[in-house]
């Protein structure tokens, strides 16, 4: 029974969405919008309680699961992102008539996914986790039927979703036929035992890089981003932008640093050029951008550049690690906390906010905007946010893997974007509003539990030791 | 080259064989068959019942929600038929696991019932 306990925390969540979508049938309409959020959040909460392992760290169900400070840290990551983007949408999805049970519960179920990529310490768990991650995210993107703009953009993310799970589960097939393993340790042992990198094998990591790659948005594969997120509605956008992210980083972070590292002289290289490019044109493009969403999409390509340049440098070991989880989790606060700022605008019937909608935004709504503003100066890294500190232990280790030049990018990358997330500030604070706008009607959820994310943003960039301790414990599994 | 690299090599071949094979005998076909056109046999196949409107037709989106949750089921006696083979082997916790497999399915049907899906208009 050991192995049953093991995944207590995914077993609990998903009872909590089997339990919302009872709920939402069984109780009446005017009961469930409250109870459904409430029945998610405490059911994930309770989940975050039982990530504290009753097991002893180590193997389970044969070898297919891994339960380490590794997967202990993601499995909190995911459950508070997924606290955080149900607190951020019952106003929305009420004044959208969005079927809230089967919101909350897809959101369960795409936390289960991403859970399991965390614990996978085979090749198999890792795929099941991986694609029981992104289908209801697919579902998530299309959730608003009636939308033209929500279609295209669940179709969009769909095909291209199914494309590259298909070129990742090809790579898989190769990585078999030249280890004869899709265990972990045991692809890595081999790798060692048989040295140089052959002709198939290259074909495997080549096609695992841009399959993991299209999951991430890195960019040349990240055609979808843009659309997908600008088109669902925006308070899945901002679950998006973070869940399934964090989740491709993890499955990057399991395959190529653990399954993979033997190869690490082959693909780091290529990595550390993907990021380059990534972040650079992601910030190139956001800076054309109109509509605030869509800027915030390229702009969450680009966060991909600095995270994916922390992986390309795993050979400066735990430091490295400890920089990708680190990163993910301040990129997971700001960025959730960034979109769900447009939900102000949103709740009044735009679809993201153009730039001009935004003009006087601080005399209409004081505290959001100050909410919007500690993010945004994060995801610029301006100290004292945790977004500097993340930057910060980003270039530590890219330095010390010898790749200087990509430290430069990342420098010059940061200064850049702090045009287009300042230029928004800006207009916020020091730019009339159009005409006579009326004070907007708070929704006191979502300026709750945004009032808490920006106070853990600043709080974190003051003392961010704890956390940067547990990311460092949580990296020492990866390397070998 | 390794062994996999060659049996790959088998594939192409057959491949090209296939290809070129099709390709010669409609080519041959095109060229010495006769050719006598009458309406008859320009109009749509049906089975032989005479063809009803264009192939383009609308028809009800209602059947999509339906293919979805035969499918559902349909992937499920998938799992039921090796878990049968191996009940005796399997024991206890295979009973278990199907149990609980079975009813996460059990309360999707749920939802779809209780949200008026099963209902036709």
């Amino acid at each position: 029974m050991t192995d049953v306990a093991a995944v207590y925390p995914e077993i609990i969540v998903t009872i909590v969405a089997c339990l919302v979508l009872v709920g939402d049938t069984a109780l009446g309409r005017r009961r469930a919008t409250a109870a459904l959020p409430a029945i998610t959040v405490a059911g994930l909460a309770l989940a975050i309680v039982a990530t504290v392992t009753v097991v002893p760290l180590g193997h389970y169900f044969r070898g297919f699961v891994v339960v380490d400070a590794f997967t202990g840290f993601f499995r909190a990551v995911f459950l508070l992102l997924a606290i955080f983007a149900t607190l951020v949408s019952p106003e929305y999805l009420e004044r959208r008539r969005i079927p809230a049970g089967e919101y909350y519960a897809t959101i369960c179920f795409s936390t289960v996914g991403a859970m399991t990529i965390a614990l996978s310490s085979d090749l198999i768990t890792l795929f099941v986790g991986l694609e029981l991650m992104t289908i209801p995210i697919y579902v998530l993107a299309g959730i608003q039927r009636g939308d033209r703009y929500s279609n295209e953009a669940a179709l969009k993310y769909f095909l291209l979703g199914a494309f590259s799970s298909a070129l990742l589960l090809y790579g898989f097939a190769w990585l078999y036929g030249v280890t004869r393993a899709t265990d972990f340790a045991a692809i890595a042992s081999y790798l060692v035992a048989n040295g140089v990198a052959s002709g198939p094998t290259i074909v495997a990591l080549a096609l695992v890089t841009v399959g993991l790659g299209f999951k991430a948005a890195v960019v040349p594969f990240h055609q979808w981003t843009p659309d997908a997120y600008e088109g669902a509605p925006t308070p899945a956008t901002a679950f998006m932008s973070v869940g399934p992210k964090a989740a491709a980083f993890a499955a990057i972070l399991r395959v190529l640093v653990g399954a993979l590292g033997p190869l690490a002289v082959d693909w780091s290289i290529v990595i550390a050029v993907l990021a380059a490019v990534t972040m650079t044109a992601g910030n190139v493009v956001a800076l054309a951008q109109g509509n605030t969403k869509r800027m915030l999409a390229y702009s969450s390509i680009a966060h991909t550049g600095y995270i994916l340049a922390a992986v390309a440098a795993s050979r400066a070991g735990v430091s490295a690690g400890a920089a990708v989880l680190f990163y993910l989790f301040a990129y997971g606060l700001m960025n959730l906390g960034a979109f769900a700022c447009l939900l102000y605008v949103d709740l009044d019937g735009t679809r993201g906010a153009s730039l001009d909608e935004l003009n006087g935004f601080a005399r209409r709504e004081p505290l959001g905007a100050l909410a919007f503003a500690v993010f945004l100066v994060s995801l610029t890294g301006i100290p004292p946010t945790i977004g500097f500190i993340a930057k910060f232990y980003v270039i530590q280790p890219v330095l010390d893997a010898g790749l200087a030049w990509l430290a430069v990018v990342i420098a010059l990358n940061a200064v850049l974007a702090a045009f287009y997330y300042l230029r928004v500030v800006v207009r916020m604070y020091m730019y009339d509003p159009e005409g006579a706008v009326p004070r907007l009607v708070s929704p006191r959820l979502l300026s709750t539990s945004l009032g808490v994310a920006s106070a853990a943003v600043v709080i974190l960039g003051i003392v961010p030791n704890s956390l940067l301790e547990w990311a460092q414990r949580a990296a020492q599994p990866l390397v070998r | 080259m390794p062994d996999y690299s060659l049996s790959y090599f088998y594939v192409l071949t057959f491949f090209v064989v296939g290809a070129v094979f099709v390709t010669v005998l409609l080519t041959i076909a095109r060229l010495v068959a006769p050719k006598k056109i009458t309406p008859e046999k320009l109009r749509t196949y049906e089975s032989g019942e005479e063809p009803i409107g264009q192939a383009w037709a609308r028809y009800p989106t209602h059947f999509y929600v339906f293919a979805l949750l035969f499918v559902v089921f349909d992937v499920e006696v998938i799992f039921l038929f090796p878990w049968a083979v191996l009940f005796r082997a399997l024991g206890g916790p295979g009973l278990v696991e199907m149990a609980v497999f079975i009813a996460i399915l059990a309360v999707g049907l749920y939802y779809a019932w209780k949200k008026d899906a099963l209902n036709w208009y």
